[in-house]
């Protein structure tokens, strides 16, 4: 019995010691293997929605799934707030004159909106449908008929546009099986006269950079880069801790020359201009952004203007903000743009139709105009 | 000390130390091309330099701890290091690197040259219009 | 008595074979195929026969010796790379000579792997972490090393058994 023993023990002993040694060899190579799939990388997806590329860049970890729910999550915006579809702002415009629509996150980017047009002087309307319609940007430009674009401007009113909210409690249960109590809010929306149209394409793409702008929240995600057309989302830390760098489009030259560089930590930047849609007739050239106040092509003297909403501004829709200002600050002029701008805390850079820069404060030592211009 | 040089039990064991290095060897040679060299001693960086722009090469000369001075290739296709006073050019024997993630060392001159991705300072991230 | 002598003068021996190896690595050309950087490690056959026979302190004070030799001919960087190199590479090779029946193949290729992660460790205290893209190439470096340190060792055991049995009068214990 003991002899046998002896003979059997160091043989055992030496076929675990091979096992265990084997094993540590595969966990190890495991090990390298999930560090190379799992490793932090960068990931860019191109798409398209709101009518223009939406390009995300992603560092972090299984970028692919957070690009992925993004671009879904854009495309059920877009549903939500295009006229074109149907959803709450085609509802709301389909029950102009009649019953309030009641709505919760579309509700609430409208308050703020509301707010933004009342600020502007209605430099920025949310209610201009009728009078986009009439020059159909999107569709075929034309020059609208003066009688009928009289028409559609007299139903162009934000302030005719009610908004009640109500807050409400609902329950949410978690895992102890009880419920935690939340407050919600309910918005009750109506335009008051018949034939008013929302339009929230002036701040579309700003609105899908805030949505783009939640992918940062996913696990394992240290930063990212949304861009909806020309309205960029910067969040997170890019892999070498640098700042990131956004070019800003030269109004003057063809599509692909930069004016100059923006670095930022962070933020939304959108940018209007009058060199991204427009048509000529009978020699003259009527762009996109149209003024509530006429309806017709703003002139305030500007080429484009950039607006930056840097990290921590108190709204909940910066990027859609930093679209809306954009405009409003087309509309208004440098002057009273830049008061604009200064009372949301808000940087931007003004390109004048002599081809003039002026770099608000903030945004002084963070841009670089290029080299050579 | 009587060992077999071989035993047949080992040889998965082995089989897949080699595996598990060459497959590392591989994964850290498929990065991108470098476009931009940067230069370190003792871990902080002294010297970049993008090379997409260069027309020819550019030779720079830099001097690591201990006195040891080396000359930097810089061209478009990469970095290397062409000289080095030190005794066992181990950082001249490394040759040209092309590859983001390639580095070429001098241990005692506490230099690290080495090449970054293309997704440089020169690139912007986004663009606004 | 007399083993005790004997086993210092192997214990010497062995360390002067250690140096002369070290130094006539540095001196040959450098290996086509072999990454820069990346070294045979012909010294290591003496440390993984001196952790075989000697043990453990004894074959660890070679490593401080013939780390001590790299600190004075060849400066502070080398020295401090060839200790903790060697320090590594012999408690690898010790363990697993004298706790497992590993082979000398693996043995040889375990020793490298530590050798290197060793002196990568101290490069990467020395000149910062750009140093560690070098590792894959050492990993893979050091499979065909092991090998090669591993035969030669298995090649050269009935030369050192006959000096060891000279030195210290008896047959060393077959194990």
């Amino acid at each position: 019995m003991s002899e046998k023993s002896t003979i059997l023990r160091p043989k055992g002993r030496r076929i675990i010691l091979i096992l265990s040694g084997a094993a540590l060899a595969l966990l190890l190579a495991g090990l390298f293997i999930w560090q190379f799939v799992h490793r932090e990388r960068e990931y860019t997806l191109d798409t398209f929605a709101m009518g223009s590329y939406v390009r995300q860049t992603l560092w972090g970890r299984e970028p692919e799934e957070a690009a992925a729910e993004t671009v879904q999550r854009i495309e059920e915006l877009e549903r939500e707030i295009s006229w074109r579809r149907d959803g709450d702002i085609a509802k709301m415009n389909a029950q102009a004159g009649g019953e309030p629509v009641t709505v919760e996150d579309t509700g609430e980017l409208l308050a703020e909106l509301l707010e933004l047009s009342e600020r502007s002087g209605g430099a920025l309307d949310i209610t201009l449908g009728p009078v986009t319609r009439l020059w159909d940007f999107d569709g075929e430009p034309h020059l609208p008929d003066p009688e009928e674009l009289e028409k559609a401007l007299a139903l162009v009113d934000y302030r005719k546009l009610s908004m009640d909210s109500e807050e409400y409690w609902y329950a949410v249960p978690i895992e102890d099986g009880s419920h935690l109590d939340c407050i919600g809010t309910k918005y009750h929306v109506s335009l008051k006269e018949p034939g008013m149209a929302l339009d929230l394409g002036a701040v579309g793409k700003g609105a899908a950079c805030d949505e783009a702008a939640e992918t940062i929240y996913r696990e394992g995600i240290s930063g990212m880069v949304a861009s909806v057309g020309g309205s960029v989302c910067l969040r997170g830390q890019k892999p070498d801790g640098g700042p990131f760098r956004v070019s800003v489009r030269d109004p003057k030259g063809d599509p692909a020359e930069s004016l100059g560089v923006l670095e930022l930590d962070g933020g939304y930047i959108s940018t209007s201009g009058s060199y991204e849609k427009y048509f000529e007739q009978d020699g003259k050239r009527y762009h996109h952004i149209l003024d509530p106040r006429t309806g017709c092509p703003a002139e305030s003297g500007l080429l484009s203007v950039t607006v930056w909403c840097p990290p921590g501004l108190d709204c909940k829709y910066p990027g859609a903000l930093s679209d809306g200002l954009a405009t409003a600050c087309f509309v208004l002029g440098l002057e009273d743009g830049r008061k604009l701008l200064e009372s949301y805390g808000a940087e931007g850079i003004f390109i004048g139709e002599d081809g003039e820069l002026t770099v608000t404060e903030g945004l002084k030592g963070r841009f670089t105009p290029r080299e050579d211009g | 000390m009587e060992r077999r040089l071989f035993s047949k039990k080992e040889w998965p064991l082995l089989l897949i130390i080699a595996l598990a290095a060459a497959l590392w060897l591989v994964l850290s040679r498929t990065g991108p091309g470098g476009t931009r060299a940067v230069v370190e001693r003792g871990g902080e960086t002294v010297l970049t330099r993008e090379l997409g722009g260069l027309e020819a090469p550019e030779l720079v000369e830099i001097t690591g701890e201990n006195g040891i001075t080396f000359t930097l290739e810089f061209s478009k296709e990469g970095a290397r290091i062409t000289a080095a006073s030190c005794p066992d050019k181990t950082c001249q024997r490394t040759g040209q690197l092309t590859r983001a993630g390639d580095v070429a060392v001098c241990l005692p001159g506490r230099i690290a040259l080495r090449l970054e991705g293309p997704k440089t300072d020169q690139a912007p991230d986004a663009e606004t219009y | 008595m007399r083993k005790k002598a004997g086993s210092a003068a192997l214990s010497g021996l062995l360390a002067a074979l250690a140096l002369t190896l070290s130094i006539l690595e540095g001196m040959l050309p450098p290996l086509p195929g072999m990454p820069p950087g990346a070294k045979l490690g012909l010294s290591n056959i003496v440390m993984m026969y001196a952790a075989g026979t000697l043990g453990l302190p004894l074959a660890l004070a070679l490593a401080v010796i013939k780390g001590g030799f790299a600190l004075l001919t060849r400066g502070v960087t080398a020295g401090a790379m060839s200790l903790s190199g060697g320090l590594l590479s012999t408690l690898c090779a010790w363990a697993l000579l004298k706790r497992t029946r590993a082979s000398l193949s693996l043995t040889g290729v375990c020793g490298a792997l530590a050798h290197n992660a060793g002196q990568l460790f101290i490069a990467l205290m020395l000149t910062g972490p750009a140093v560690a893209a070098y590792a894959p190439v050492l990993a893979a470096a050091s499979v065909p090393s092991g090998l090669l340190t591993g035969t030669a060792l298995k090649l050269s055991l009935p030369l050192l058994r006959r000096a060891c049995s000279f030195l210290t009068g008896d047959t060393p214990p077959k194990k």
